[in-house]
């Protein structure tokens, strides 16, 4: 009995925890609103300086996957803008996750 | 008394050598710029190298001299023109903690 709540304890442990929206908005405010703003709508202080401007993150159709790879590769990686950086060396694959729990958090509803 | 063309060709050839442009490099490594601060002259070119293993980017929202001059490797550099005298912060995207100040003085 003891093993088995030891197994269970082991295995709450490691089992990968969810992505958290509050870990990934920090990750935002530190790293995105400079271009895509601080509402995600893509008004961020740089966005006069790219063309395409910087995407609107509230109205994106894209999938968690998708935005997980852009995030990760940049911009050019998935033919879309070169302006987008690659974070993949910069952020790790917790703070991508929690980053796009994040961007789901802020998409609006259509009405 | 006449002037020679040969004069007149080696004046310009000095004018020009005086009017020409300086170009100062600042390297991006350990995610810190080489130096904060970097006085240069109107008309003179800054190349910021990328010293380190992963990706640097430059830009500038300063008014009078905005520019983006995007996300690079290591190894590679990209260049920013000053052509209006003033102070200008240069950052990097990647790392929000990296910014310097170009400052560009009157020929």
């Amino acid at each position: 009995m003891r093993s088995l709540a030891a197994v269970l304890a082991a295995a709450v442990l490691c089992a990968p925890a969810s992505a958290e929206p509050a870990a990934g908005e920090k990750v935002f405010q530190r790293y995105c609103v400079t271009c895509h703003g601080a509402k995600a709508d893509g008004k961020g202080p740089a966005a006069r300086l790219f063309t395409p401007p910087p995407a609107d993150l509230t109205a994106s159709t894209r999938t968690d996957q998708y935005k997980a790879s852009i995030i990760r590769a940049g911009g050019a990686a998935v033919g879309r803008s070169a302006s987008m950086p690659p974070w993949g060396q910069e952020l790790d694959a917790r703070q991508i996750d929690d980053l796009v729990e994040y961007l789901r958090s802020v998409k609006r509803t259509p009405l | 008394m006449r002037k020679s063309p040969l004069a007149a060709v080696l004046l310009l050839c000095m004018s020009a050598v005086l009017a020409q442009s300086s170009e100062h490099v600042v390297s991006q490594k350990g995610k810190a710029f080489s130096t904060k601060s970097l006085k240069v002259k109107v008309g003179d070119s800054v190349s910021f190298r990328n010293d380190d293993p992963f990706f640097h980017n430059i830009f500038s929202l300063s008014k009078g001299n905005e520019f983006d001059l995007g996300s690079y490797p290591q190894g590679q550099s990209r260049k920013a023109l000053f052509s209006r005298e003033g102070t200008f912060e240069v950052e990097c995207a990647i790392h929000p903690e990296m910014k310097m100040i170009v400052q560009v003085e009157k020929k």
